[in-house]
């Protein structure tokens, strides 16, 4: 399946009543078997980023599934 | 998010294989921007230049007659003759064939736009005092009268 997946910016806190707009940093369109396979995709991106700062911005990850996916696509067991 | 602080066989062997070629995130960051700066930019092939086209007087009058009728009809005047408003045209027409001809563009257009708006509401205003004059002349007249 096609997955997209985007770091979001940790969003400053909103004023009253308004909502909080966090600002996209980064997005990569990757093709994963399953939802496992994008998670390890963010896990390997945190890995390999120098700049620990730029890291520490990151408040959110998203991921989207492009198109049509299986439920063996996005359910996974944990052991 | 904080960078992982454990060995990447901890998370066990679904997560591990095929990421080799992963960059960190300010590759990513950074290959982001540009594609945002590619989608944002023109494509030079698709981008027709804009040609200066001669404007018609015809076409010109015409208009000025369609708004000469809705901006008398809401100023309860008379009509301006359609022969003033070919005068109107044509004495416009000139100088809004050098601009389109000197300087291909919309700012142009509007400019041209502009002054032969600016130079209707004149007329129109001369138009309304005129009538608001015979209004007062025949009030006054009434006034004597009695």
């Amino acid at each position: 399946m096609r997955v997209q997946i985007t770091f979001y910016e940790r969003a400053p806190d909103p004023p009253p009543g308004r909502r909080a707009r966090s600002h996209r940093l980064a997005r990569k369109e990757i093709e994963a078997p399953n939802i496992v396979h994008a998670l390890g995709y963010i896990y390997a991106v945190a890995q390999r980023t120098q700049d620990t700062a730029l890291l520490e911005r990151v408040g959110s990850v998203k991921i989207d599934i492009l198109g049509e996916a299986s439920p063996n696509d996005v359910t996974f067991a944990l052991s | 998010m904080t960078a992982p602080n454990f060995a990447p066989d901890e998370l066990g062997p679904a997560v591990l294989p095929g990421f080799e070629e992963v960059s960190g995130l300010e590759e990513l960051v950074a290959e982001t921007a540009q594609r945002k700066r590619e989608r944002s930019e023109p494509d030079a092939k698709t981008v027709t230049p804009l040609h200066a086209q001669p404007l018609n007087e015809t076409v010109l009058t015409g208009s000025l007659v369609q708004v000469d009728g809705v901006v008398s009809a809401m100023l309860e005047v008379t009509p301006l003759e359609k022969e003033s408003l070919a005068e109107m045209a044509k004495g416009l027409l000139p100088l809004a064939n050098y601009y389109a001809s000197q300087r291909a563009g919309v700012t142009t257009l509007w400019i041209v736009a502009g002054l032969t708006m600016l130079s209707y509401a004149g007329l129109k205003f001369a138009q309304v005092r005129a009538k608001q004059g015979a209004l007062h002349g025949q009030a006054e007249e009434r006034r004597t009268t009695e």
